[in-house]
């Protein structure tokens, strides 16, 4: 009986399917679930157990304990600052330039070229120069991969900013008596914040959790916090390695939550609050 | 009002891009008037705006303000604020800073006499504005534009209206000398532009600053204006008051563009005598020559319908049959056929009166109201070159023509109106071109259409064509009027 009746639901089912807009999320929630949603999942799980596959707190303790990891996560935060800051600073005039002449495109896309370039390929190439020029590989040289390969995404969302920026703005504060700077300061820079905060997002967080770049570039002396997980799950030290993960997930979500509040006020709040 | 001219223009003309926006204007702005920049869209009214405010630069000319040349000086420094057509408020500062935001980059003077001790030279010492003198001054305009209450709010929260006031307030609390408005009410909804403009004319009462106001609205152009620059393809057609732009048009185009016109065309028999429509008409025009090709302009209010028994009727000056009748509130818009033996002509008419379709009535015209105006041109003339035996180059065309002259030949072409045929397709013609504009005259549409190295023709169609439109220009070969010229001047 009860075989006919799912039976019967399964046929009515099939007689009602519609190709609706619906219908075309599948395939994609369906990936996201055994890609994204399961394995974030595995990592809550292994975050609470031990070897033996017992539930334990012992994997944070270890974590807290073990200094040099907290010593790797500060590094990491400061490399992700530090670096953040140097783009801003190179990629802000750049994307200004840029977006006032007319063949600024052309220009943006040299900038983005690189960026078609397998990243590994252009870290070692740099590697490769730095050797040659006989250069000490580290922290410094970190900072200078880190600065070259997350450049073109601050100045991305820079250009987008700017070049979309009404000109009546300019005009209407040098209307009101504003030289250049002032103007420049008082409408063009305020105006591009939502420009400014997107493109701090797309280089800090991927910075903070980059690994390779780093190992490579500083001869494997400096570790980054990406580096260390990575390690951490090649040595099946799953459980210290997931709470590392969680920290790293916590910390993405921390920065991207502050970084909207900065940015409030402005339609463009497409990230998660 | 006081007859001290605040700002001249000078033979002042700017190009963009090898295309003329702005042709070798002159005028002068009195002080304390309400200048209006009158013409449809891409006139070069707005051009001409922006260079009074600076931030465009004549490519040739001078702009005078107080008699000082300020054609090369930034606009930051020009005692001169915009509104501007889409209001640019600044979206991340309030109503209160977004007014406060000239203020507070003012220097004013203390009236205290400093001297340089190294070059021994004397100025006044400026100073910022203090917080509270520039607080006293928002609060004041806010009250002047009725917005009290709304110096915290955020500007993207306000009504259109509430910004274009903020705008306005943001403009005047800098007390400039001239305020310039750059069709600050078309965004605006017919009732609430209809209020501005009312509240914009006591303002300009008020503060006794010269407004220069730019809008294709004519209407709001005759409403509120103490003068009106009717401005066409860059030039300007007329320069008066509403009511002589209105009355005493310059030309067919202002008449066209301001209010609704009949226009025809005729011809001056004599001194205070006028043909058109196959009638003679009296007029008080005179010192045209005799014959001479004219432009009629007749205002539709201005003529008046006599129906009834055929006497009455025949009182009338000239006879037409009615086409249409509808009823516009205050008036009825009346269309009527005035049958001449060889040509009929369209005639619109504002009167209280009901008429039927089919009827035939009497039109009677004062004298007075009839506008003769000088033809801009009776016949297109351009001075080019022989393309070969035959040939004949124009305006980069080549065309076939009954002239046996060799290749390099300087001769004038003429063509008349009407041998100039208008194609649809622009491949179809020999030359291409862009409707300028189209006026309709009784019988037919006299139009302009500018070639592609900007030499305007003249053209009378059966067709309406669209403003705007790309269009080929095709010409006869036997109705190329063609001779040779000789340059004196070189």
């Amino acid at each position: 009986m009860k075989s006919k009746e799912f039976f019967k639901r399964v046929g009515n089912k099939c007689k009602n399917f519609r190709l609706t807009r619906r219908v075309f999320s599948y395939p994609y929630i369906l990936f996201l679930l055994l890609f994204v949603v399961i394995p974030l999942v595995l990592v809550l799980v292994y975050a609470f157990l031990d070897a033996n596959n017992n539930f334990t707190f012992g994997n944070f303790a270890a974590l807290i304990k073990d200094g040099a990891s907290l010593q790797v996560l500060l590094t990491s935060l400061l490399v992700g600052v530090i670096t953040t800051a140097l783009c801003l600073v190179l990629g802000y005039p750049i994307a200004y330039i840029l977006s006032k002449y007319r063949s600024g495109k052309v220009l943006v896309l040299l900038f983005v070229l690189p960026m078609w370039v397998n990243f590994l390929i252009r870290t070692l190439a740099t590697k490769a120069i730095f050797v040659a020029l006989d250069i000490q590989l580290g922290m410094g040289t970190v900072l200078f991969g880190m600065v070259y390969n997350y450049l073109p995404f601050m100045i991305l969302p820079l250009h987008t900013t700017l070049s979309n920026l009404d000109k009546s703005y300019v005009e209407a504060s040098q209307d009101l008596g504003a030289d250049k700077l002032t103007t420049f300061v008082k409408t063009v820079l305020p105006l591009s914040v939502p420009g400014i905060i997107s493109g701090m997002t797309m280089v800090f967080i991927p910075t903070i959790s980059t690994f390779a770049i780093s190992q490579f570039l500083s001869d494997y002396t400096i570790f980054l916090f990406g580096d260390s997980i990575q390690t951490k799950f090649s040595n099946n030290m799953y459980g210290v390695g997931s709470v590392m993960s969680l920290i790293m997930i916590a910390l993405v979500l921390l920065s991207n939550f502050v970084m909207s509040k900065f940015n409030k006020g402005e339609v463009t709040g497409r990230n998660l609050w | 009002m006081q007859d001290k001219k605040i700002i001249e223009v000078k033979n002042v003309s700017k190009i963009f891009d090898e295309k003329p926006a702005v042709k070798n204007v002159s005028f002068a702005i009195k002080e304390g008037e309400f200048v209006t920049f009158l013409g449809p869209s891409g006139c070069g009214k707005t051009t001409m705006l922006r260079m009074i405010a600076g931030f465009e630069k004549p490519t040739e000319g001078s702009i005078y303000l107080n008699g000082q040349d300020i054609t090369n000086i930034p606009p930051h420094k020009r005692p001169i604020n915009t509104v501007f057509q889409k209001y640019a408020l600044f979206p991340h500062l309030n109503v209160f800073n977004n007014i406060a935001f000239g203020l507070k980059l003012k220097e004013i003077p203390t009236g205290e006499i400093v001297t340089d001790k190294k070059t021994g030279e004397q100025y006044e010492k400026m100073r910022k504005l203090t917080k509270q003198e520039i607080e006293e001054k928002v609060n004041y305009v806010l009250k002047l534009v009725d917005l009290e209450d709304y110096g915290h709010r955020n500007v993207n929260s306000l009504s259109g209206g509430q910004q274009q006031r903020v705008a306005i307030a943001r403009a005047i609390v800098n007390e400039p000398q001239i305020l310039l408005l750059d069709e600050p009410l078309g965004a605006l909804d017919l009732k609430m532009r209809k209020d501005m403009q009312i509240e914009l004319m006591s303002m300009h009462k008020k503060l006794g600053i010269t407004f220069v106001y730019v809008t294709h609205d004519q209407e709001e152009a005759l409403t509120m204006s103490d003068t009106i620059v009717v401005m066409r393809g860059g030039a300007i057609q007329q320069i008066g008051t509403p009511q002589k732009v209105y009355d005493e048009p310059a030309n067919a185009f202002v008449a066209d563009f301001i209010g609704e016109s009949n226009i025809f065309s005729g011809i001056m028999l004599q001194d205070r005598t006028v043909m058109f429509c196959e009638h003679v008409f009296e007029c008080v025009d005179a010192g045209f020559k005799k014959n001479e090709p004219i432009d009629v302009i007749i205002r539709p209010e201005d003529i008046y319908i006599l129906k009834g028994s055929q006497e009455v009727v025949d009182k009338g000056m000239v006879q037409a049959t009615v086409t249409a009748c509808v009823f516009k509130g205050d008036h009825y818009q009346t269309v009527a056929v005035i049958k001449g033996e060889e040509e009929e002509n369209e005639i619109l008419i504002h009167d209280n009166i009901e008429c039927e379709p089919g009827e035939i009535i009497g039109l009677h015209i004062k004298p007075f109201d009839l506008h003769i105006m000088h033809k801009a041109r009776i016949i297109n003339e351009i001075e080019t070159e022989m393309w070969d035996n035959n040939i004949v180059e124009i305006c980069g065309g080549k065309f076939e023509c009954n002239f046996d002259k060799p290749s390099g030949t300087k001769v004038l072409v003429q063509i008349d109106f009407d041998d100039v045929e208008v194609c649809d397709d622009e491949k179809d013609g020999v030359i291409g071109g862009t409707v300028i504009s189209s006026i309709y005259k009784g019988s037919y549409y006299q139009c302009v259409i500018r070639t592609d190295d900007y030499y305007d023709f003249f053209v009378d169609t059966e067709d309406d064509w669209l403003k705007g439109d790309r269009v080929g220009l095709n010409i006869n070969k036997d109705k190329i009027i063609i001779s040779e010229r000789k340059d004196n001047e070189e």
